[in-house]
């Protein structure tokens, strides 16, 4: 049929390392955030090693100094969210699996797609090396406010600074790049029949994630050049020695930030509703209304910011509006975990590994997003700000969705991607351990945050006020060293059955969508020959007078009816 | 619109601009009070780039799609100078001051 | 040399669809449209992002009105103007380019570039009468935004000439074949660095 349909030879480095198959790149990007996800959690244990036992050199490292400590959680930080969370949450799951759930065969810009991987690669490249730079990496926090982050005099770290922030610009091309290319794509190359009422939740939460990211990043790119310039060039956008103003930096960069946690959230929302859906026999509850709280929750997410910014001289007139909106905000996202628990009433449920994985995400996530309501309201947020309160509550929403969320999704789909199913055993030992001690790690925290410990203090020791909460750091310290030694268990399994797991076919979990009409692992083109013609809904599941429990989207591929 | 048309529409729609920004630039000559000097340039400015926009882009023939994805930024410029000014400028708290 | 018989073959694909899968965009709307109408929008954005910034501080700083009085204004009228002219050539180009006249495509896309170039040099005129007065980035609040918000806007001018170039490489070959439709939407992302410098020039020049 057409000329690609062939198998052309390709040499080594077109295949995987320029590759603009949107499968290739989906993997490299799961590999660059599988690097950097040690990385970061290497520091995050240099982190809770150096707040538990301050002053004892940390094995494997030596000595954390307080000047060490400032550059470790801001990179830290960066890396979590910049280098692991936008790569696993937002492009993998976006370049793997929006193609294949639509029924198209590859990105609507290939080579963009391409370009948006090693932009990110770079940036990856330019923080990395600025560990080795004079001076050291940056010490700013990861918010990095000014004064401090914008004159060496201050942080005493010019090169570092400056390449932290071009890799941060760097992200934000890749980032919002790549997400033009998935909205693009998800509208222009649906298969015959896909109506927009008939795409899969995971796409439309991909679309999401998205489009919030490509529309809040411009001011913060904006704020990250006067911030190179204020850096390099000894210009004062920000240094009120120079007539600057360093609130500014602030509201450019949390206008971005907020959007951004929500960036981070809603990938795992779109596969959790598919997983539920798939894992309970049911069609999820609600679909349009799911849809309306999305929107709302993105058009609010833009009006939120300063509920970051009530303790650094905001003015006071503001608090207020902002407090309100932050309130308001709980109740798209509310909506949506009830339509998710209304999912799970009365379905058959199939306790597999990538269930309990995404009912993990539940639990844990509504303890984040709870606490974001205590944080959300001025008049408390006055005594909880800055404190390990925050810590706890940010990690309680960003690790369920970066990890439960992402662990659940490549369980799910892993078939899909490698053809072979992960080891159950080893999965479901990955998901307890994983639980139990990310709980015992930012639990107390909490405890400690409402004691009134301060974040971002190298040496807890020094201040009397916080001899009490020692026992507890020591806890969350062992917790924290268990959690990420216990990902050694993910990854034996990941390597384990990459070529030795037990065979799965193409459909694995009896699954609705499209994508699990194709073969695992798609070919170049996904669909060989003919392309699917969607005539149902992604959720036909337990439908009335039907011999089989699931109805594929697809009529015209024939998919594998029994169990594989 | 067939290409004649578009032609002499090009034309005639360039000569629009090139006077309204020779005006805008007219119009500080005039050295009238501050506002009124800086609300008839933004005016002058908004409507040529509602021109460019709606002209010189054709978007009269574009989908309801492409109206919601260019109508967003402008409302986020909004929303960024709306709250924006009141935290930093101290001239705009008396003034908000009055509905507080 | 008739160079485009090395242009690749584009294979026969059953209806409606491309190598990329099928087609679903609504009528009248391709990839590459919605693609740089997206991609204009995250770029309004950013310059939101610059405009607030710099209004808030002129607020702040009333005294920066002083400061503008040293910008060259006929060489910013100079600039709007080459700049209209520049984007009405890019609108015939893209027209050219729909009714597949080569050689007006050609004699257009070297006019619109050299409106480009010469708008480029009129800036760095500027800038080097600017530095030769003294006036640097670093000399106070007026003149950071106004290097950083020209110089990316100036940015923004040398991407759509690259963008041009390429263009006009493909329409020395003898025919535009399927990038016909590129040259309109190089001319939107054209017409959207003219509106930007449309805000750019009131607000930097002729503010009171």
């Amino acid at each position: 049929m057409s000329q690609d349909a062939h198998e052309h030879k390709q040499s080594f480095i077109s295949h995987y390392i320029f590759s603009t198959d949107h499968k290739m790149i989906g993997k490299q990007f799961l590999l660059l955030s599988t690097i950097m996800a040690c990385l970061g959690g290497f520091m995050a244990y240099l982190i809770r090693w150096e707040v538990a036992f301050p002053n004892v050199p940390a094995p494997f490292f030596g000595l954390v100094s307080p000047d060490k400590f400032n550059a470790i959680i801001t990179l830290h930080g960066t890396i979590m969210i910049f280098f692991v969370g936008m790569p696993f949450l937002s492009a993998f799951p976006s370049n793997f699996f929006i193609p294949l759930m639509i029924g198209a065969r590859d990105m609507a810009f290939p080579k963009l797609n391409m370009a948006s991987f090693w932009l990110t690669f770079a940036g990856a490249v330019l923080l990395v090396a600025s560990f080795f730079v004079p001076g050291g990496p940056v010490a700013g926090g990861w918010v990095g406010y000014p004064p401090l982050s914008a004159s060496s005099e201050f942080a005493g770290v010019k090169w570092g600074a400056c390449l932290w922030l071009l890799a941060l610009a760097m992200a934000f091309f890749s980032s919002s790049l790549g997400g033009l290319n998935y909205l693009v794509t998800a509208i222009t190359l649906r298969a015959k029949g896909m109506t927009y009422s008939r795409i899969p939740m995971t796409v439309w939460f991909l679309l999401a994630s998205a489009v919030t990211f490509f529309f809040s990043v411009g001011p913060l790119i904006a704020g990250d050049f006067m911030l190179i310039m204020d850096n390099m060039f000894g210009t004062g956008f920000f240094l009120p020695a120079k007539g600057g103003e360093p609130m500014l930096w602030e509201h450019l960069f949390w206008f971005f930030g907020h959007p951004e946690v929500y960036v981070l959230f809603f990938p795992a929302l779109g596969m959790g509703l598919d997983i539920m859906a798939t894992f309970t026999r049911k069609p999820i509850f609600g679909y349009k209304l799911i849809l309306w709280s999305t929107v709302s929750a993105i058009l609010l997410s833009f009006i939120v910011w300063a509920h970051h910014m009530f303790l650094s001289g905001l003015n006071p007139i503001l608090a207020t509006p902002f407090s309100i909106t932050t309130i308001l905000i709980s109740i798209p996202f509310a909506i949506i975990i009830f339509c998710m628990l209304a999912t799970l009433r009365h379905g058959s449920i199939r306790l597999e590994v990538p269930m309990l994985w995404m009912l993990g995400f539940l639990a844990t996530f509504l303890v984040g997003g709870l606490t974001g309501i205590f944080l959300g309201s001025a008049s408390v947020d006055i005594y909880l700000h800055g404190t390990y309160f925050v810590v706890a509550h940010f990690h309680y929403t960003l690790f369920p969705s970066v990890f439960f969320g992402g662990f659940s999704a490549v369980y799910y789909w892993f078939p899909k991607m490698y053809g072979r199913k992960l080891n159950e055993k080893l999965g479901l030992l990955h998901l307890a351990l994983t639980f139990i001690f990310f709980n015992g790690t930012f639990w107390p925290l909490f405890r400690v945050g409402i004691g009134g410990m301060i974040r971002r203090i190298a040496d807890p020791s020094f201040y009397p006020q916080y001899h009490q909460f020692a026992n507890w750091n020591i806890f969350a310290t062992i917790c924290a060293i268990s959690l990420i030694a216990s990902q050694s268990v993910f990854l034996w399994n990941l390597v384990l059955s990459m070529n030795h797991g037990p065979k799965a076919g193409k459909n694995p979990y009896q699954s609705n969508t499209l994508e699990w009409l194709a073969d695992s692992p798609p070919p170049h083109g996904n669909w060989g020959p003919v392309l699917p013609v969607v005539t149902s809904g992604p959720y036909e599941y337990s439908k009335p007078g039907e011999s089989e429990d699931w109805h594929s989207q697809a009529s015209n591929i024939k998919g594998e009816t029994v169990h594989g | 619109m067939n290409s004649t048309t578009a032609s002499n529409n090009h034309t005639m729609i360039f000569s629009v601009l090139v006077v309204m920004a020779l005006s805008a630039v007219g119009v500080t000559f005039l050295h009238l009070p501050i506002v009124t000097n800086n609300v008839a340039i933004f005016a002058i400015a908004f409507v040529m780039a509602g021109l460019v926009f709606f002209q010189y882009m054709d978007l009269k023939s574009e989908g309801k799609l492409i109206y919601w994805i260019m109508i967003i930024p402008f409302i986020l410029f909004g929303i960024l100078l709306v709250l924006f000014i009141p935290d930093v400028c101290h001239f705009s708290i008396n003034f908000l001051r009055r509905f507080f | 040399m008739d160079k485009s018989a090395n242009l690749p073959l584009t294979p026969h694909y059953p209806e409606n669809e491309g190598p990329e899968g099928y087609n679903s965009a609504p009528a009248g709307l391709t990839a590459g449209r919605l693609g740089i109408w997206a991609l204009i929008a995250s770029e309004i954005v950013l310059f939101a992002g610059l405009f607030g910034s710099f209004i808030l501080m002129r607020m702040i700083h009333p005294e920066w009105s002083e400061e503008a009085r040293h910008l060259n204004l006929v060489a910013g009228t100079l600039n709007s103007l080459v700049l209209l002219v520049s984007n009405f050539f890019m609108m015939k180009a893209s027209g050219a380019a729909g009714a597949e006249n080569n050689d007006n495509v050609k004699k257009y896309l070297v006019l619109t570039m050299a409106m480009g170039v010469l708008f480029l040099g009129v800036k760095a005129f500027e800038y080097t009468a600017e530095f030769a007065h003294g006036e640097f980035p670093t000399s106070g609040g007026f003149w950071s935004f106004y290097f950083l918000m020209t110089g990316i806007h100036a940015t923004h001018i040398l991407g759509g000439l690259v963008a041009l170039g390429l263009l006009l490489n493909r329409a020395l070959t003898g025919s535009m074949g399927n990038w016909k439709g590129r040259v309109a939407i190089t001319g939107i992302y054209w017409s959207f660095v003219e509106v930007v410098w449309i805000f750019l020039f009131p607000m930097l020049y002729l503010l009171a």
